[in-house]
């Protein structure tokens, strides 16, 4: 048996890693250019009404982007987690896919490996417990 | 045989043309910037200003350039791709339409790659349950001749 679905389960854990670290530094730009303006200018957006008005803005565009990452980045996670598994690998393909969006060379080597690694998942089913047969029914009178 | 190569071709040809497509807006692009400089005569006169509207020609001619490379090796990716030939050049046409596109460009990876195996339609078929062989007949020997 191949390893392509343990390869492809590993570059797309790194690219999910990728968009967590992306979602993190979105967090610390937002964080950063706030403190940097109230420290050098706290009035630089007119009165405090317009500033907070301004930031809270800010916060909406890169928080938004920052949730995007973070989400992109859990999917990978859980889509290599599941290629390692060697289950779903419907999930495992939306993990690569998401993977591309955060790192695209990690990404589209996840998504190629994935796809190769299909037979893998199908791997052999346990074969069903014996049944017994139902006892023979008397016959009616 | 499955029809994988022929789908991620066609995909990865649309990407393509979407790349060609950007050395065309990139090239409108540049004469929009120019059209819409010439719309204020005193805008953009001193040498310096000069320098940055170079620049910003450089800047959309390269993108446009690169646009127009990606997607011409998209294109040739896919041709190869429909006739099942050069698997890695096709899968690197796919790549290539990603970069331009990535709604068409994702899927073109995954059907290129699930059809690997069209690729190879001579080469000989994975080892499966053994062949029945019958045992050679035996060897016929002349009869013997009467004993006198």
């Amino acid at each position: 048996m191949t390893n392509h679905a343990k390869v492809g389960g590993v570059l797309s854990i790194v690219g999910g890693a990728f968009g967590i670290l992306e979602a993190l530094w979105v967090l610390f730009i937002i964080f950063f250019f706030q403190y940097m303006i109230n420290i050098t200018d706290p009035n630089a957006f007119g009165n405090p009404a317009e500033g907070q008005m301004f930031f809270n803005f800010f916060w909406l565009i890169y928080g938004g982007m920052a949730l995007f990452f973070a989400i992109l980045g859990i999917l990978g996670i859980i889509g290599g987690v599941y290629a390692l598994k060697r289950k779903a690998w419907g999930l495992t393909l939306t993990g690569a896919i998401a993977a591309t969006m955060t790192f695209f060379p990690c990404g589209i080597v996840a998504v190629i490996f994935t796809t190769m690694g299909r037979q893998e998942f199908n791997a052999p089913v346990a074969p069903l417990p014996a049944t017994v047969p139902p006892p023979p029914t008397p016959p009616a009178a | 045989m499955t029809n994988y190569a022929k789908v991620g071709g066609i995909l990865s040809i649309i990407s393509g043309a979407f790349g060609v497509l950007g050395l065309f807006f990139f090239i409108f692009m540049i004469y929009l910037v120019q059209y819409a400089i010439t719309l204020d005569p005193y805008a953009f006169r001193s040498p310096e200003d000069e320098l940055a509207l170079r620049f910003v020609w450089y800047v959309y001619g390269g993108l446009g350039v690169f646009s127009a490379i990606l997607g011409i090796i998209a294109i040739i990716g896919g041709v190869y791709a429909l006739k099942r030939r050069l698997w890695g050049l096709a899968l690197a046409g796919s790549i290539c339409g990603t970069i331009i596109f990535l709604p068409t460009g994702i899927p073109a990876i995954i059907f290129t790659a699930m059809g690997k195996r069209e690729f190879n339609p001579t080469a000989a078929p994975p080892p499966s349950a053994p062949v029945y062989q019958p045992p050679p007949p035996p060897p016929t020997t002349p009869p013997a001749p009467p004993a006198s």
